[in-house]
């Protein structure tokens, strides 16, 4: 059985269909790669997935649960997290706080007014565990907004992670980053694979076809095609309105 | 006799607040001429272009621009005397149609016999004729960049400077933004490009300059960035 099912996704502004009947799913440990020209639907998608836009039409459901009425922090109580396209995290707060916040928000501990939230050492535990398994443990002080761009990017994710999700939404992880952060993050969504499945959005075709097990492709908000690696690259009608020559080379 | 450069900066260092970021760039732009910048992330490279549109003051140095020293102008008076940005995040205006971008800013700066039009450009970039009701935040990504260009080439800019002109766009879109860019410069439009695409920057360029902690670290043509790979790996993470 699939981990993620969407059935018939539908969403219209006014006369534009900006999801037309959109069908997919994601196996368990599976990485799904949605890709498809600017415009194309991918991250309104996103967003009737995570709750964020209300459904026309369609079905959502996740490990078994249906989802379509669920509002977006119940969905995450299901499993569901997301990174999205513009880096979020606190960046007022340093590093170890942002993933404390994060890691109390899972554990769904209320604020003590009588205890130090930092005391509780089970949070500080997770929030450290976070900060390893993106590589972080190095800069726990820093405050978050001043880190490097790649370095808020890994910082997200962690956050994303801290709801330990079943699936991990991930659009466009890699902007803005230079060939090292690209392979740096590259390298951490491999690692992600042994615990989360991941629904990812993404430009950089090189990394899309090292990370992917399966590449769904997203035209005037339509399904266009949807296989592995091999059959996309090779797919004539994805080269012409979205690989060109030179990423499918 | 060498021709004067169409830009110059001479010990040019700027930053924010307490932190410097710039220690003393120099280099220089013949007219015709595609130059890049490139380094990883944080190195200077979006300050030097702040600094060269007058976003943010030099401290110290200078930059001569088409004959004049633009480093205390303003970003206005630098853009009249033929300096265009295609900036960062495309920037289109959410409340002007396609056509309004290409006629609002229109002039001929650089003094073009044959300067761009709204028909020019759409012959340029078809896709923008066909949206040139819409306004700018109607468009895809992938049209707002070309939009991006084709505003700042209604300037007829002497010098053209794209900062990450292909970030967050389909592989297809990239295409046509390096083919633009190519005939470009075949037309002779002097470019400043900021890009992570190496490969595509080797082929399209004619100097690169590679910034390390606010330093000209390396400069050189394309056949010996091409050669040096060593390079990629110390300076530019590749």
């Amino acid at each position: 059985m699939s981990l993620f099912v969407a059935e018939n996704l539908f969403k219209h502004f006014g006369g534009l269909v900006a999801v037309d009947h959109v069908s997919l799913a994601v196996e368990p440990g599976e990485t799904h790669a949605l890709i498809g020209p600017n415009g194309a639907g991918k991250t309104t998608l996103l967003n009737l997935i995570s709750g964020l836009l209300p459904l026309d039409a369609g079905r959502l459901a996740l490990d078994g649960v249906d989802l379509t009425a669920l509002p977006p922090h119940r969905r995450v109580r299901h499993g569901l997290s997301r990174c999205f396209q513009i880096t979020s995290v606190f960046a007022n707060d340093p590093v170890f706080d942002n993933l404390l916040l994060a890691a109390q928000a899972r554990a769904g501990s209320s604020f003590h007014c009588l205890r130090r939230r930092a005391a509780e050492s089970a949070l500080r535990d997770r929030a450290l565990a976070l900060a390893r398994k993106v590589g972080l443990d190095e800069v726990l002080d820093r405050t978050a907004g001043a880190l490097p761009h790649g370095d808020q990017r890994k910082l997200d994710v962690a956050l994303a992670l801290a709801a330990q999700p079943k699936l991990l939404l991930l659009d466009e992880p890699l902007a803005g980053m230079g060939p090292e952060d690209s392979a740096q993050m590259v390298a951490l969504i491999q690692r992600l694979r042994a615990e989360t499945a991941i629904l990812l959005i993404e430009h950089d075709m090189d990394a899309v076809f090292q990370l992917a097990d399966r590449i769904s492709v997203l035209d005037y908000g339509r399904l266009l095609a949807s296989g592995d690696v091999a059959y996309i690259r090779d797919h004539p009608e994805v080269q012409a309105v979205y690989l060109g020559t030179e990423a499918a080379a | 006799m060498t021709p004067e450069p169409l830009l110059s900066c001479r010990g040019l260092e700027a930053g924010y607040g307490t932190s410097q970021v710039l220690f003393g760039l120099d280099f220089a732009i013949h007219a015709g001429e595609v130059i890049t910048l490139l380094g990883r992330n944080g190195m200077g490279k979006s300050t030097a272009i702040k600094a060269l549109i007058g976003g943010l003051r030099a401290r110290r140095g200078e930059i001569h621009f088409s004959g004049h020293a633009i480093h205390n102008a303003r970003p206005d008076a630098i853009a009249r005397l033929g300096m265009a940005i295609v900036p960062e995040g495309r920037q289109c205006f959410p409340n002007l149609t396609v056509r309004e971008h290409l006629v609002a800013f229109a002039a001929n700066r650089g003094g073009l016999g044959e300067p761009w039009t709204p028909e020019r450009l759409y012959a340029l970039f078809p896709g923008l004729k066909a949206r040139a009701g819409h306004l700018g935040n109607q468009l895809s990504g992938g049209e707002q960049q070309m939009l991006a260009i084709a505003r700042a080439l209604s300037t007829n800019p002497r010098l053209l400077i794209l900062d990450e002109a292909t970030e967050g766009l389909a592989p297809v879109i990239r295409e046509e933004i390096w083919r633009c860019l190519a005939r470009l410069k075949a037309a002779g439009q002097t470019t400043l490009v900021v890009d992570k695409y190496v490969e595509r920057l080797i082929a399209l360029a004619d100097r690169h300059l590679i910034l390390e902690r606010g330093r000209i670290a390396w400069s050189g043509s394309s056949a010996e960035l091409d050669a040096d790979r060593g390079l990629w790996s110390r300076y530019l993470g590749v």
